[in-house]
């Protein structure tokens, strides 16, 4: 009898798991796959050192870079290379050219901390980069601001040793001497 | 021109056969496909997509490959079982549309023995599977296909068993009357125990997962087709989905009411169809549900469940109904 009953409440029990794993996988099927379609779809992947890039503020779409020189001065490989002139404007100084030779870069991250106003970040997106030329790899980070034209771009830059109240040149006349 | 009963008779074979296989074909390549699709969705995957929209022509595509594929031949099989054991498991599970009724008068032949005839002709595959394994000359091929004429053996007993209350309560074996008896209250309600034991019983029959050690990929390659490539495969692979959709669709027929539903009965000739492959696909979800949840039995688990679990079951709920049907008299 005592068997008998052991039989029975191995049945049910065995019934009631099996109800329960059931309704485990039924909870999984209306969860939302996981997969990333790769080619057509992209996620940024935290923590991963892409190449060097420039932080977009939210607010006005812009870079932040100031000039400072302190990332050229901190890179250990020397890939990068910036170059500035004063504003026609009011005479501060204006970022005109900015260049990494990502051939050159060791992704050591140090630009990205001695920067005052965290204007370098890590493309995080970018981690199937091709390149058949070295050209390629030479990178301008100013190229997508330029391309949109955003206001940093478009303040109009004094030619050396002109003085402000002259008549200014172009916009970021001067296209810079690149890296080397 | 009229022509004499005897030559309308061959020409409704012919179109019903035509059409069954037609169904066998498009319906395998659909389930291959919603079984890829129900697994990837329940391990957060998402299947095949590409090919087609959502991913439907993937199969086509499939079993294009598989036509254009080179027959291999093994040495030292043994020739003539080898050519035939294919087509002794296909075969047979397309006799089952003989008596499927896909609406009130869309049958082809009401036999009154019904569906025991179709369990009876479907056991001649399980003779496919084994000289399958037998002529391979390959040992898991031999061992696969040994596990898979013990297994069926063993749960011939509770499925066939299971269908005794139903019968008993319809008091026919014809297909329409079973049917007919459940215009009112479907035989799932009445009968839920021999649902349950004929479900288990026919993934069983179908070497379905938790019951596939025939094939039992990671310990027998993939069991008694191990050395079949190309079109035989895919006449195997035919077979197996076939199966599954057939033993739904009795299923269906004898537990779920079937060409009965709620609504659309004034069009008894669309609704028919409609609700039988209705019930039939649910049934058929149920199943990859099933195999995408558990995992293999053992062989002895296997053994044991049917002969300590199922087969008494299936004995006390026939008791019981004749019980019930004797006292209510």
């Amino acid at each position: 009898m005592k068997k008998f009953i052991q039989y029975l409440t191995d049945i049910i029990e065995g019934a009631w798991s099996l109800l329960v794993g059931m309704s485990i996988t039924m909870r999984y099927f209306f969860k939302k796959p996981v997969t990333v379609l790769y080619p057509k779809e992209r996620i940024p992947i935290k923590r991963f050192k892409g190449p060097i890039a420039f932080v977009v503020d939210e607010k006005t779409g812009d870079h932040k870079c100031i000039s400072c020189n302190a990332c050229i001065k901190v890179c250990p490989s020397r890939c990068m290379s910036l170059e500035s002139g004063k504003s026609a404007v009011d005479g501060k100084r204006v970022l005109t050219d900015f260049k990494v030779n990502y051939i050159l870069c060791s992704l050591c991250s140090l630009c990205i901390d001695v920067c005052p106003t965290d204007a370098l970040k890590h493309a995080d997106a970018e981690y199937d980069m091709v390149a058949t030329e070295q050209e390629e790899l030479i990178m301008d980070l100013l190229k997508p601001f330029e391309d949109r034209g955003t206001p940093l771009t478009k303040i109009p830059v004094l030619a050396p040793g002109q003085q402000r109240g002259q008549t200014p040149l172009a916009p970021n006349s001067d296209p810079g001497t690149g890296t080397s | 021109m009229t022509l004499g009963p005897f030559w309308q008779e061959v020409v409704k074979i012919v179109l019903w056969g035509t059409f069954a296989v037609l169904f066998v074909s498009v319906n395998a390549l659909f389930l291959v496909w919603m079984e890829r699709r129900v697994s990837a969705k329940i391990q957060l995957r998402r299947g095949p997509i590409h090919v087609g929209p959502q991913g439907l022509l993937q199969t086509i595509a499939d079993a294009v490959k598989l036509i254009s594929k080179e027959l291999v031949f093994p040495s030292q099989v043994d020739k003539l079982v080898y050519y035939v054991a294919p087509l002794l498991v296909f075969a047979p599970v397309l006799s089952a549309f003989i008596i499927l009724p896909l609406g009130p008068g869309i049958i082809l032949r009401d036999l009154n023995i019904g569906f025991l005839l179709i369990f009876s002709l479907t056991n001649i595959s399980f003779i496919g599977i084994f000289i399958a394994g037998w002529s391979s000359n390959n040992k898991y091929a031999l061992l696969g296909s040994m596990r898979a004429v013990a297994q069926n053996i063993s749960y011939e007993i509770p499925l066939l068993l299971s269908t005794m209350g139903v019968v008993m309560i319809a008091g026919s074996m014809k297909m329409t009357e079973i049917v007919t008896a459940q215009s009112g209250l479907w035989f799932v309600l009445t009968q839920p125990l021999a649902f349950l034991i004929f479900f288990c019983a026919s993934l069983a029959e179908a070497n379905r997962a938790p019951f596939d050690i025939p094939e039992a990929e990671s310990e027998l390659v993939a069991g008694f087709h191990t050395e079949y490539s190309g079109m035989r495969f895919a006449l195997f692979f035919l077979g197996e989905y076939t199966a599954i959709f057939i033993s739904s669709a009795i299923a269906a027929t004898l537990f779920l009411g079937g060409w009965h539903g709620p609504f659309l009965e004034s069009l008894p000739a669309v609704a028919g169809p409609f609700w039988l492959i209705l019930k039939t696909y649910a049934l058929v979800f149920v199943v990859m549900w099933v195999r995408w949840t558990f995992p293999r039995l053992r062989s002895d688990q296997l053994m044991a469940f049917a002969w300590k679990i199922l087969i008494p079951f299936a004995l006390l709920n026939v008791l019981s109904t004749a019980l019930v049907l004797s006292l209510c008299k």
